[in-house]
Protein backbone atom coordinates (compact mmCIF):
# COMPACT_ATOMS: atom_id res chain seq x y z
CA UNK A 1 0.00 0.00 0.00
CA UNK A 2 1.47 3.33 -1.21
CA UNK A 3 1.46 6.60 0.68
CA UNK A 4 -0.28 7.95 -2.40
CA UNK A 5 -3.27 5.64 -1.58
CA UNK A 6 -3.13 6.60 2.21
CA UNK A 7 -2.94 10.74 1.04
CA UNK A 8 -5.96 10.31 -0.88
CA UNK A 9 -7.78 8.55 1.77
CA UNK A 10 -6.84 11.47 4.09
CA UNK A 11 -7.89 13.86 1.25
CA UNK A 12 -11.18 12.73 1.08
CA UNK A 13 -11.69 12.34 4.04
CA UNK A 14 -10.57 15.59 5.52
CA UNK A 15 -13.11 17.06 2.50
CA UNK A 16 -16.21 17.23 4.56
CA UNK A 17 -14.40 18.58 7.71
CA UNK A 18 -12.47 21.30 5.94
CA UNK A 19 -15.65 22.40 3.60
CA UNK A 20 -17.63 22.54 7.12
CA UNK A 21 -14.91 24.24 8.56
CA UNK A 22 -14.85 27.02 6.01
CA UNK A 23 -18.83 27.49 6.01
CA UNK A 24 -18.26 28.22 9.59
CA UNK A 25 -15.40 30.19 8.77
CA UNK A 26 -17.93 32.72 6.21
CA UNK A 27 -21.27 32.58 8.66
CA UNK A 28 -19.14 33.74 11.56
CA UNK A 29 -16.71 36.45 9.90
CA UNK A 30 -19.60 37.91 8.22
CA UNK A 31 -21.96 37.88 11.08
CA UNK A 32 -18.70 39.90 12.60
CA UNK A 33 -17.98 42.26 10.34
CA UNK A 34 -21.90 43.27 9.99
CA UNK A 35 -21.91 43.13 14.00
CA UNK A 36 -19.73 45.82 13.76
CA UNK A 37 -20.73 47.65 10.96
CA UNK A 38 -24.21 48.24 12.73
CA UNK A 39 -23.22 48.25 16.18
CA UNK A 40 -20.47 50.72 16.34
CA UNK A 41 -20.35 50.55 20.30
CA UNK A 42 -19.56 46.93 19.98
CA UNK A 43 -15.67 47.76 19.59
CA UNK A 44 -13.42 44.91 19.28
CA UNK A 45 -10.03 47.40 18.70
CA UNK A 46 -6.94 45.76 16.28
CA UNK A 47 -7.79 43.43 13.14
CA UNK A 48 -6.04 40.89 14.53
CA UNK A 49 -8.49 40.77 17.58
CA UNK A 50 -11.75 41.11 15.25
CA UNK A 51 -10.10 37.59 13.72
CA UNK A 52 -8.43 36.13 16.19
CA UNK A 53 -11.77 33.88 16.82
CA UNK A 54 -10.68 31.98 13.40
CA UNK A 55 -8.14 30.79 15.39
CA UNK A 56 -10.53 29.56 18.39
CA UNK A 57 -12.70 28.38 15.82
CA UNK A 58 -9.46 26.01 14.15
CA UNK A 59 -8.38 25.14 17.57
CA UNK A 60 -12.12 23.79 18.71
CA UNK A 61 -12.11 22.41 15.07
CA UNK A 62 -8.81 20.31 15.53
CA UNK A 63 -9.98 18.99 18.41
CA UNK A 64 -13.14 17.77 17.26
CA UNK A 65 -11.24 16.29 14.06
CA UNK A 66 -8.24 14.46 16.04
CA UNK A 67 -11.25 12.76 18.46
CA UNK A 68 -13.09 11.99 15.02
CA UNK A 69 -9.63 10.46 13.79
CA UNK A 70 -9.48 8.13 17.31
CA UNK A 71 -12.37 7.47 17.19
CA UNK A 72 -13.54 6.61 13.88
CA UNK A 73 -10.87 7.29 11.23
CA UNK A 74 -8.92 4.27 13.21
CA UNK A 75 -11.06 1.83 12.83
CA UNK A 76 -12.31 3.10 9.21
CA UNK A 77 -9.00 2.21 8.13
CA UNK A 78 -8.35 -1.19 9.68
CA UNK A 79 -11.98 -2.41 8.99
CA UNK A 80 -9.57 -1.64 5.21
CA UNK A 81 -6.97 -3.98 6.28
CA UNK A 82 -4.37 -0.43 6.89
CA UNK A 83 -1.66 -1.30 8.99
CA UNK A 84 -1.57 0.66 12.40
CA UNK A 85 2.17 1.86 11.30
CA UNK A 86 0.18 3.10 8.32
CA UNK A 87 -2.53 5.17 9.81
CA UNK A 88 -0.75 6.64 11.78
CA UNK A 89 1.79 8.19 9.97
CA UNK A 90 -0.74 9.31 7.18
CA UNK A 91 -2.64 10.24 9.80
CA UNK A 92 0.40 12.51 11.21
CA UNK A 93 1.56 14.03 7.29
CA UNK A 94 -2.60 14.64 6.84
CA UNK A 95 -2.01 16.38 10.18
CA UNK A 96 0.78 18.53 9.44
CA UNK A 97 -0.56 19.67 5.83
CA UNK A 98 -4.16 20.30 7.14
CA UNK A 99 -2.20 22.76 9.56
CA UNK A 100 -0.41 24.38 7.60
CA UNK A 101 -3.01 24.72 5.17
CA UNK A 102 -5.15 26.27 8.03
CA UNK A 103 -2.95 28.46 8.79
CA UNK A 104 -2.60 29.78 5.53
CA UNK A 105 -6.26 30.50 5.15
CA UNK A 106 -6.56 32.10 8.67
CA UNK A 107 -3.63 34.38 7.88
CA UNK A 108 -5.97 34.88 4.25
CA UNK A 109 -8.84 35.57 6.01
CA UNK A 110 -6.54 38.09 7.86
CA UNK A 111 -5.27 39.60 4.85
CA UNK A 112 -8.77 40.25 3.46
CA UNK A 113 -10.52 41.38 6.47
CA UNK A 114 -7.95 44.01 7.01
CA UNK A 115 -8.53 45.07 3.39
CA UNK A 116 -12.20 44.87 3.36
CA UNK A 117 -12.67 47.25 7.05
CA UNK A 118 -11.36 50.21 6.48
CA UNK A 119 -13.48 50.39 2.55
CA UNK A 120 -16.34 50.28 4.78
CA UNK A 121 -15.54 52.68 7.43
CA UNK A 122 -14.28 50.76 10.23
CA UNK A 123 -10.33 51.42 11.18
CA UNK A 124 -8.09 48.97 12.06
CA UNK A 125 -5.35 49.81 14.88
CA UNK A 126 -1.87 47.23 14.70
CA UNK A 127 -1.26 44.77 12.25
CA UNK A 128 0.87 41.45 13.07
CA UNK A 129 3.79 40.14 11.47
CA UNK A 130 2.13 37.96 8.79
CA UNK A 131 4.41 35.11 7.83
CA UNK A 132 5.49 34.55 11.92
CA UNK A 133 2.12 34.54 13.06
CA UNK A 134 1.06 32.28 10.72
CA UNK A 135 4.04 29.86 11.36
CA UNK A 136 2.91 29.90 15.10
CA UNK A 137 -0.34 29.50 14.30
CA UNK A 138 0.42 26.75 12.54
CA UNK A 139 2.61 25.24 15.49
CA UNK A 140 -0.13 25.89 18.10
CA UNK A 141 -2.34 24.08 16.05
CA UNK A 142 -0.41 20.77 15.44
CA UNK A 143 0.68 21.39 19.21
CA UNK A 144 -3.11 20.64 20.29
CA UNK A 145 -3.87 18.06 17.66
CA UNK A 146 -0.93 15.85 18.16
CA UNK A 147 -1.61 16.80 22.20
CA UNK A 148 -5.18 15.84 21.54
CA UNK A 149 -4.52 12.51 19.53
CA UNK A 150 -2.01 11.14 22.22
CA UNK A 151 -5.40 12.15 24.78
CA UNK A 152 -7.26 10.10 22.71
CA UNK A 153 -5.53 7.18 22.29
CA UNK A 154 -5.19 6.52 25.59
CA UNK A 155 -8.88 6.76 25.96
CA UNK A 156 -9.39 4.03 22.90
CA UNK A 157 -6.98 2.12 24.17
CA UNK A 158 -6.98 2.14 28.09
CA UNK A 159 -10.55 3.21 28.74
CA UNK A 160 -12.36 6.62 30.28
CA UNK A 161 -9.42 7.29 33.64
CA UNK A 162 -6.18 6.80 32.13
CA UNK A 163 -7.40 8.90 29.22
CA UNK A 164 -8.51 11.37 31.45
CA UNK A 165 -5.26 11.31 33.98
CA UNK A 166 -3.48 11.91 30.98
CA UNK A 167 -5.44 15.22 29.81
CA UNK A 168 -4.83 16.39 33.55
CA UNK A 169 -1.23 15.54 33.22
CA UNK A 170 -1.07 17.40 29.52
CA UNK A 171 -2.77 20.56 30.86
CA UNK A 172 -1.07 20.93 33.49
CA UNK A 173 2.14 20.63 31.90
CA UNK A 174 1.11 23.32 29.43
CA UNK A 175 0.22 25.52 32.15
CA UNK A 176 3.21 25.11 33.96
CA UNK A 177 5.58 26.32 30.70
CA UNK A 178 3.78 28.60 29.55
CA UNK A 179 4.40 30.16 33.47
CA UNK A 180 8.20 28.94 33.04
CA UNK A 181 8.87 30.02 29.79
CA UNK A 182 6.29 33.37 28.66
CA UNK A 183 7.03 33.14 25.05
CA UNK A 184 5.01 29.90 25.35
CA UNK A 185 1.95 31.34 26.19
CA UNK A 186 0.20 30.48 22.81
CA UNK A 187 0.11 27.08 23.07
CA UNK A 188 -2.09 27.89 26.57
CA UNK A 189 -4.76 30.35 24.38
CA UNK A 190 -4.85 29.61 21.21
CA UNK A 191 -6.04 32.57 20.16
CA UNK A 192 -3.06 34.76 21.80
CA UNK A 193 -1.43 37.25 20.08
CA UNK A 194 1.42 39.54 21.56
CA UNK A 195 2.26 42.68 19.29
CA UNK A 196 5.70 42.11 21.51
CA UNK A 197 8.16 40.58 18.85
CA UNK A 198 10.20 38.43 21.59
CA UNK A 199 6.63 36.90 21.88
CA UNK A 200 6.70 35.49 18.52
CA UNK A 201 10.35 34.80 17.82
CA UNK A 202 11.32 31.23 15.72
CA UNK A 203 13.51 30.20 18.01
CA UNK A 204 11.08 29.94 21.44
CA UNK A 205 9.32 27.29 18.67
CA UNK A 206 11.93 24.68 19.61
CA UNK A 207 9.93 23.50 22.54
CA UNK A 208 7.00 23.07 20.85
CA UNK A 209 8.31 21.22 18.30
CA UNK A 210 10.32 19.26 21.33
CA UNK A 211 6.36 18.91 22.61
CA UNK A 212 5.15 17.63 19.48
CA UNK A 213 7.64 15.22 18.39
CA UNK A 214 7.40 13.87 22.21
CA UNK A 215 3.53 13.82 21.93
CA UNK A 216 3.64 11.84 17.84
CA UNK A 217 5.98 9.51 20.01
CA UNK A 218 4.38 8.64 22.95
CA UNK A 219 1.00 8.01 20.78
CA UNK A 220 2.79 5.88 18.32
CA UNK A 221 3.93 3.82 20.74
CA UNK A 222 0.01 3.54 22.27
CA UNK A 223 -1.27 2.70 19.11
CA UNK A 224 1.33 -0.10 17.94
CA UNK A 225 -0.76 -2.61 20.14
CA UNK A 226 -4.02 -0.80 20.18
CA UNK A 227 -6.84 -4.01 19.53
CA UNK A 228 -9.73 -2.66 17.26
CA UNK A 229 -12.43 -2.39 19.21
CA UNK A 230 -15.56 -4.49 17.64
CA UNK B 1 -17.36 -12.47 -16.03
CA UNK B 2 -16.00 -9.06 -17.66
CA UNK B 3 -12.89 -7.39 -15.92
CA UNK B 4 -10.97 -4.99 -17.77
CA UNK B 5 -7.54 -3.69 -17.22
CA UNK B 6 -5.90 -3.76 -14.18
CA UNK B 7 -8.72 -4.69 -12.32
CA UNK B 8 -7.95 -8.08 -14.82
CA UNK B 9 -4.61 -8.48 -13.57
CA UNK B 10 -5.42 -8.16 -10.10
CA UNK B 11 -7.95 -10.71 -9.94
CA UNK B 12 -5.00 -12.64 -11.38
CA UNK B 13 -3.24 -12.34 -8.63
CA UNK B 14 -1.45 -15.27 -6.57
CA UNK B 15 -4.20 -16.34 -3.96
CA UNK B 16 -2.58 -19.76 -2.78
CA UNK B 17 -1.40 -18.87 0.29
CA UNK B 18 -1.56 -20.77 3.63
CA UNK B 19 -2.93 -19.34 6.88
CA UNK B 20 -1.43 -20.60 9.76
CA UNK B 21 -1.89 -20.22 13.40
CA UNK B 22 0.25 -21.77 16.15
CA UNK B 23 -1.17 -22.18 19.30
CA UNK B 24 -3.00 -18.67 19.50
CA UNK B 25 -4.70 -17.49 22.52
CA UNK B 26 -6.46 -14.58 23.31
CA UNK B 27 -8.34 -14.55 26.61
CA UNK B 28 -10.33 -11.48 27.67
CA UNK B 29 -11.82 -10.58 31.59
CA UNK B 30 -14.49 -13.27 32.39
CA UNK B 31 -12.89 -16.22 30.34
CA UNK B 32 -14.11 -15.91 26.85
CA UNK B 33 -11.98 -15.74 23.93
CA UNK B 34 -9.62 -18.35 22.07
CA UNK B 35 -7.80 -20.68 23.89
CA UNK B 36 -4.37 -22.12 22.41
CA UNK B 37 -6.00 -22.61 18.78
CA UNK B 38 -3.03 -24.37 16.13
CA UNK B 39 -5.05 -24.83 12.83
CA UNK B 40 -4.14 -24.51 8.93
CA UNK B 41 -6.55 -23.36 6.30
CA UNK B 42 -5.83 -24.93 3.43
CA UNK B 43 -6.07 -22.15 0.65
CA UNK B 44 -8.90 -21.62 -2.20
CA UNK B 45 -11.14 -23.51 -0.70
CA UNK B 46 -14.83 -22.18 1.43
CA UNK B 47 -14.11 -22.60 4.97
CA UNK B 48 -17.30 -23.06 7.66
CA UNK B 49 -16.32 -21.90 10.68
CA UNK B 50 -18.96 -22.61 13.46
CA UNK B 51 -19.82 -22.26 17.18
CA UNK B 52 -22.13 -21.05 19.34
CA UNK B 53 -22.69 -17.49 20.22
CA UNK B 54 -19.76 -15.97 22.45
CA UNK B 55 -17.82 -19.60 21.14
CA UNK B 56 -14.85 -17.16 19.72
CA UNK B 57 -15.38 -16.90 16.31
CA UNK B 58 -15.55 -13.29 15.76
CA UNK B 59 -12.52 -12.97 18.11
CA UNK B 60 -10.47 -15.33 16.06
CA UNK B 61 -11.34 -13.61 12.80
CA UNK B 62 -10.25 -10.54 14.09
CA UNK B 63 -7.06 -11.92 15.37
CA UNK B 64 -6.43 -13.40 12.09
CA UNK B 65 -6.98 -9.32 10.21
CA UNK B 66 -4.40 -8.32 12.48
CA UNK B 67 -7.22 -6.27 14.35
CA UNK B 68 -6.29 -7.67 17.54
CA UNK B 69 -3.61 -8.82 19.29
CA UNK B 70 -2.94 -12.64 20.26
CA UNK B 71 -1.49 -12.52 24.05
CA UNK B 72 0.65 -15.54 22.81
CA UNK B 73 0.81 -17.70 19.53
CA UNK B 74 1.92 -16.59 16.40
CA UNK B 75 -0.39 -16.09 12.80
CA UNK B 76 1.17 -16.40 9.36
CA UNK B 77 -0.32 -16.04 6.03
CA UNK B 78 1.66 -17.04 3.31
CA UNK B 79 4.58 -17.12 6.00
CA UNK B 80 4.39 -13.39 7.01
CA UNK B 81 3.01 -12.41 10.45
CA UNK B 82 -0.42 -10.68 10.23
CA UNK B 83 -0.14 -8.64 12.27
CA UNK B 84 1.83 -5.43 10.97
CA UNK B 85 2.85 -6.30 7.72
CA UNK B 86 1.74 -4.56 5.25
CA UNK B 87 1.88 -6.82 2.49
CA UNK B 88 -0.42 -9.61 4.28
CA UNK B 89 -2.78 -7.71 5.50
CA UNK B 90 -3.67 -6.05 2.05
CA UNK B 91 -4.56 -9.60 0.58
CA UNK B 92 -6.82 -10.66 4.05
CA UNK B 93 -10.74 -8.73 3.93
CA UNK B 94 -12.08 -9.03 6.81
CA UNK B 95 -16.28 -8.28 6.89
CA UNK B 96 -17.97 -7.86 10.20
CA UNK B 97 -21.69 -8.26 10.91
CA UNK B 98 -21.61 -4.17 11.57
CA UNK B 99 -19.00 -1.57 11.07
CA UNK B 100 -19.44 1.05 13.05
CA UNK B 101 -16.77 3.15 11.76
CA UNK B 102 -18.84 3.33 8.47
CA UNK B 103 -21.93 5.07 10.31
CA UNK B 104 -21.41 8.35 8.71
CA UNK B 105 -20.62 7.96 5.26
CA UNK B 106 -22.22 6.58 2.40
CA UNK B 107 -21.72 3.53 0.34
CA UNK B 108 -20.41 5.56 -2.21
CA UNK B 109 -17.75 6.73 -0.29
CA UNK B 110 -17.27 3.62 1.71
CA UNK B 111 -16.73 1.57 -1.46
CA UNK B 112 -14.19 4.24 -2.64
CA UNK B 113 -12.25 4.01 0.05
CA UNK B 114 -12.17 0.23 -0.54
CA UNK B 115 -11.15 0.48 -4.01
CA UNK B 116 -8.38 2.88 -2.50
CA UNK B 117 -6.90 0.67 -0.31
CA UNK B 118 -7.77 -2.85 -1.96
CA UNK B 119 -5.25 -3.72 -4.79
CA UNK B 120 -7.50 -6.28 -6.64
CA UNK B 121 -10.45 -4.39 -6.14
CA UNK B 122 -13.36 -4.86 -8.58
CA UNK B 123 -15.36 -1.99 -9.21
CA UNK B 124 -17.60 -3.61 -12.14
CA UNK B 125 -18.61 -6.51 -9.68
CA UNK B 126 -19.37 -4.24 -6.60
CA UNK B 127 -21.54 -2.38 -8.72
CA UNK B 128 -23.44 -5.10 -10.23
CA UNK B 129 -24.07 -5.98 -6.80
CA UNK B 130 -24.82 -3.08 -5.43
CA UNK B 131 -27.87 -3.60 -8.77
CA UNK B 132 -28.71 -7.14 -7.65
CA UNK B 133 -29.06 -6.26 -3.76
CA UNK B 134 -30.87 -2.70 -4.92
CA UNK B 135 -28.86 -0.35 -2.84
CA UNK B 136 -27.95 3.04 -3.56
CA UNK B 137 -24.80 4.52 -3.30
CA UNK B 138 -26.05 7.95 -1.80
CA UNK B 139 -28.02 5.99 0.93
CA UNK B 140 -25.41 5.81 4.20
CA UNK B 141 -24.96 3.10 5.81
CA UNK B 142 -26.45 3.90 9.27
CA UNK B 143 -29.71 4.41 7.21
CA UNK B 144 -29.74 0.88 5.86
CA UNK B 145 -31.75 -2.04 7.18
CA UNK B 146 -29.63 -4.33 8.89
CA UNK B 147 -29.76 -6.57 6.02
CA UNK B 148 -28.61 -3.49 4.05
CA UNK B 149 -26.10 -3.35 5.88
CA UNK B 150 -24.80 -7.37 5.62
CA UNK B 151 -25.29 -6.42 1.90
CA UNK B 152 -22.47 -3.97 2.14
CA UNK B 153 -20.44 -6.07 4.10
CA UNK B 154 -20.86 -9.12 1.61
CA UNK B 155 -20.28 -6.30 -1.68
CA UNK B 156 -16.91 -5.23 0.36
CA UNK B 157 -15.90 -8.89 0.96
CA UNK B 158 -16.19 -10.29 -2.79
CA UNK B 159 -15.36 -7.32 -5.00
CA UNK B 160 -12.28 -6.69 -2.60
CA UNK B 161 -11.05 -10.25 -4.22
CA UNK B 162 -8.78 -10.61 -1.46
CA UNK B 163 -6.88 -13.73 -2.03
CA UNK B 164 -8.02 -14.39 2.15
CA UNK B 165 -11.81 -13.03 2.54
CA UNK B 166 -13.29 -13.62 5.92
CA UNK B 167 -17.11 -13.23 6.45
CA UNK B 168 -18.36 -13.09 9.72
CA UNK B 169 -22.00 -13.62 9.91
CA UNK B 170 -22.41 -12.26 6.07
CA UNK B 171 -26.34 -13.18 5.68
CA UNK B 172 -27.24 -11.72 9.13
CA UNK B 173 -30.48 -9.73 8.20
CA UNK B 174 -30.77 -11.12 4.92
CA UNK B 175 -34.31 -12.44 3.42
CA UNK B 176 -34.30 -16.17 2.15
CA UNK B 177 -34.24 -14.94 -1.82
CA UNK B 178 -31.03 -12.47 -0.71
CA UNK B 179 -29.48 -14.46 0.90
CA UNK B 180 -30.00 -17.05 -2.07
CA UNK B 181 -28.34 -14.07 -4.46
CA UNK B 182 -25.36 -14.07 -1.82
CA UNK B 183 -24.82 -18.00 -1.71
CA UNK B 184 -25.13 -18.05 -5.93
CA UNK B 185 -22.98 -15.14 -6.29
CA UNK B 186 -20.02 -16.39 -3.94
CA UNK B 187 -20.13 -19.89 -5.55
CA UNK B 188 -20.55 -17.82 -9.33
CA UNK B 189 -16.98 -15.81 -8.09
CA UNK B 190 -15.38 -18.10 -6.26
CA UNK B 191 -15.18 -20.66 -9.25
CA UNK B 192 -14.54 -17.69 -11.74
CA UNK B 193 -11.51 -16.33 -9.30
CA UNK B 194 -10.25 -18.93 -6.97
CA UNK B 195 -9.74 -17.97 -3.39
CA UNK B 196 -9.88 -18.72 0.56
CA UNK B 197 -13.42 -18.02 1.71
CA UNK B 198 -13.91 -18.11 5.93
CA UNK B 199 -17.33 -17.99 6.86
CA UNK B 200 -19.31 -17.88 9.90
CA UNK B 201 -22.83 -18.83 9.87
CA UNK B 202 -25.49 -20.20 12.20
CA UNK B 203 -27.70 -20.91 9.46
CA UNK B 204 -25.47 -23.98 8.29
CA UNK B 205 -28.58 -26.30 6.88
CA UNK B 206 -28.35 -23.44 3.87
CA UNK B 207 -24.59 -22.92 4.15
CA UNK B 208 -23.59 -26.37 4.42
CA UNK B 209 -23.43 -27.22 0.43
CA UNK B 210 -21.00 -24.40 -0.03
CA UNK B 211 -18.57 -25.29 2.86
CA UNK B 212 -15.47 -27.50 1.74
CA UNK B 213 -14.05 -27.41 5.28
CA UNK B 214 -15.24 -27.04 8.25
CA UNK B 215 -13.76 -25.56 11.67
CA UNK B 216 -16.48 -26.02 15.14
CA UNK B 217 -14.87 -23.76 17.38
CA UNK B 218 -16.62 -25.16 21.29
CA UNK B 219 -15.48 -22.60 23.82
CA UNK B 220 -12.46 -21.03 22.62
CA UNK B 221 -11.24 -24.29 21.73
CA UNK B 222 -11.31 -26.27 18.13
CA UNK B 223 -13.26 -29.02 18.52
CA UNK B 224 -13.41 -30.38 15.19
CA UNK B 225 -11.72 -29.56 11.50
CA UNK B 226 -11.74 -31.24 8.40
CA UNK B 227 -13.76 -32.17 5.29
CA UNK B 228 -17.53 -31.08 5.79
CA UNK B 229 -19.14 -34.54 5.79
CA UNK B 230 -16.87 -36.02 8.26
CA UNK B 231 -18.29 -34.04 11.30
CA UNK B 232 -21.42 -35.78 11.17
CA UNK B 233 -20.25 -38.68 9.55
CA UNK B 234 -20.30 -40.98 12.68
CA UNK B 235 -23.54 -38.93 14.17
CA UNK B 236 -26.93 -40.96 13.73
CA UNK B 237 -30.24 -40.99 14.81
CA UNK B 238 -31.70 -43.82 16.39
CA UNK B 239 -35.27 -44.78 16.44
CA UNK B 240 -37.01 -47.84 17.79
CA UNK B 241 -38.68 -49.40 21.16
CA UNK B 242 -38.05 -47.49 24.29
CA UNK B 243 -37.13 -50.35 25.87
CA UNK B 244 -34.46 -51.16 23.91
CA UNK B 245 -33.60 -47.76 23.85
CA UNK B 246 -33.49 -46.53 27.09
CA UNK B 247 -30.40 -48.58 28.48
CA UNK B 248 -28.53 -45.73 26.21
CA UNK B 249 -30.11 -42.71 27.63
CA UNK B 250 -27.25 -42.34 30.15
CA UNK B 251 -24.17 -42.45 27.50
CA UNK B 252 -22.16 -39.38 27.55
CA UNK B 253 -22.97 -39.72 23.12
CA UNK B 254 -26.73 -39.09 23.08
CA UNK B 255 -27.07 -35.17 22.64
CA UNK B 256 -30.86 -35.19 22.33
CA UNK B 257 -34.05 -37.63 23.09
CA UNK B 258 -37.55 -37.39 21.82
CA UNK B 259 -40.94 -39.86 23.02
CA UNK B 260 -42.93 -40.71 20.91
CA UNK B 261 -45.53 -43.24 22.45
CA UNK B 262 -43.52 -46.21 23.04
CA UNK B 263 -40.79 -45.69 20.60
CA UNK B 264 -37.93 -43.60 21.30
CA UNK B 265 -35.53 -41.00 19.79
CA UNK B 266 -32.04 -40.76 20.17
CA UNK B 267 -29.28 -38.85 18.66
CA UNK B 268 -25.83 -40.51 19.53
CA UNK B 269 -23.09 -37.79 18.46
CA UNK B 270 -21.27 -41.12 17.63
CA UNK B 271 -22.33 -44.48 16.10
CA UNK B 272 -19.06 -45.45 14.53
CA UNK B 273 -18.52 -49.14 15.36
CA UNK B 274 -20.07 -51.34 13.18
CA UNK B 275 -21.01 -54.16 15.75
CA UNK B 276 -22.89 -52.00 17.83
CA UNK B 277 -25.04 -50.39 14.98
CA UNK B 278 -25.96 -54.38 14.00
CA UNK B 279 -26.89 -55.24 17.24
CA UNK B 280 -29.13 -51.94 17.97
CA UNK B 281 -30.33 -52.86 14.18
CA UNK B 282 -31.05 -56.50 15.07
CA UNK B 283 -33.36 -55.39 17.65
CA UNK B 284 -35.77 -53.43 15.47
CA UNK B 285 -33.94 -49.66 15.60
CA UNK B 286 -33.53 -47.79 12.64
CA UNK B 287 -30.71 -45.76 12.08
CA UNK B 288 -30.30 -42.51 9.49
CA UNK B 289 -28.12 -39.68 9.42
CA UNK B 290 -28.24 -36.15 11.18
CA UNK B 291 -28.66 -33.56 9.25
CA UNK B 292 -25.62 -31.13 9.98
CA UNK B 293 -27.76 -28.10 11.21
CA UNK B 294 -29.60 -30.41 14.30
CA UNK B 295 -26.38 -31.97 15.05
CA UNK B 296 -24.89 -28.23 15.61
CA UNK B 297 -28.22 -27.35 17.32
CA UNK B 298 -27.83 -30.64 19.85
CA UNK B 299 -23.87 -30.14 20.41
CA UNK B 300 -24.59 -26.10 20.87
CA UNK B 301 -27.41 -27.32 23.65
CA UNK B 302 -25.56 -29.81 24.99
CA UNK B 303 -22.34 -26.93 25.51
CA UNK B 304 -24.94 -24.60 26.90
CA UNK B 305 -26.26 -26.78 29.22
CA UNK B 306 -22.82 -28.35 30.51
CA UNK B 307 -21.61 -24.41 31.02
CA UNK B 308 -24.41 -24.28 33.20
CA UNK B 309 -23.75 -27.41 35.33
CA UNK B 310 -20.27 -27.17 35.06
CA UNK B 311 -20.11 -30.14 32.95
CA UNK B 312 -17.38 -31.30 30.58
CA UNK B 313 -18.05 -33.09 28.33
Amino acid sequence: MSYRSLMKFHLKDYRRGALILLSIFVCVDTALVLLMKFLPAWDMGTADNIFSINRNIMSIFMIISMIVTVAITFPLMSSFSVTRRNFYVSSLLALLAFCITAALAETAVYLIGRAVLPSIGLPVDVDRPILLSAYVFMLTLLDVSVATFLIGACYYRFKVITGTLLAIVYFGAVSLISQMFPSMEYMENFALFSSDPAMLEPGTTLLAWGIIALCAGAGWLIYRRTDIRM
Amino acid sequence: MMVTGKKHEAAAAPSGAKLDLSHVSKVFRGGQGVHDISLSLEPEMIHGLIGANGSGKSTLLSLIAGQRFADSGLITYGGDHVNEHAAALSQICLVKTYERSWENYSLKEIFKFASIFYPHWDEQLASELMDKFQLKGSKNYQQLSRGGQSMTGIIKGLASRAPLTLLDEPVIGLDASMREIFYRTLLEDYSNNPRTFVVTTHLIEEAENLFERMVYIKRGRVAFQGPVEDFAANAVYASGPATVLEKLLGDVRVLHSERLGGKLLLALEDLSGPAERRMLQDQGVELSPVPLQKLFVYLTLRDAENSQGGGNR
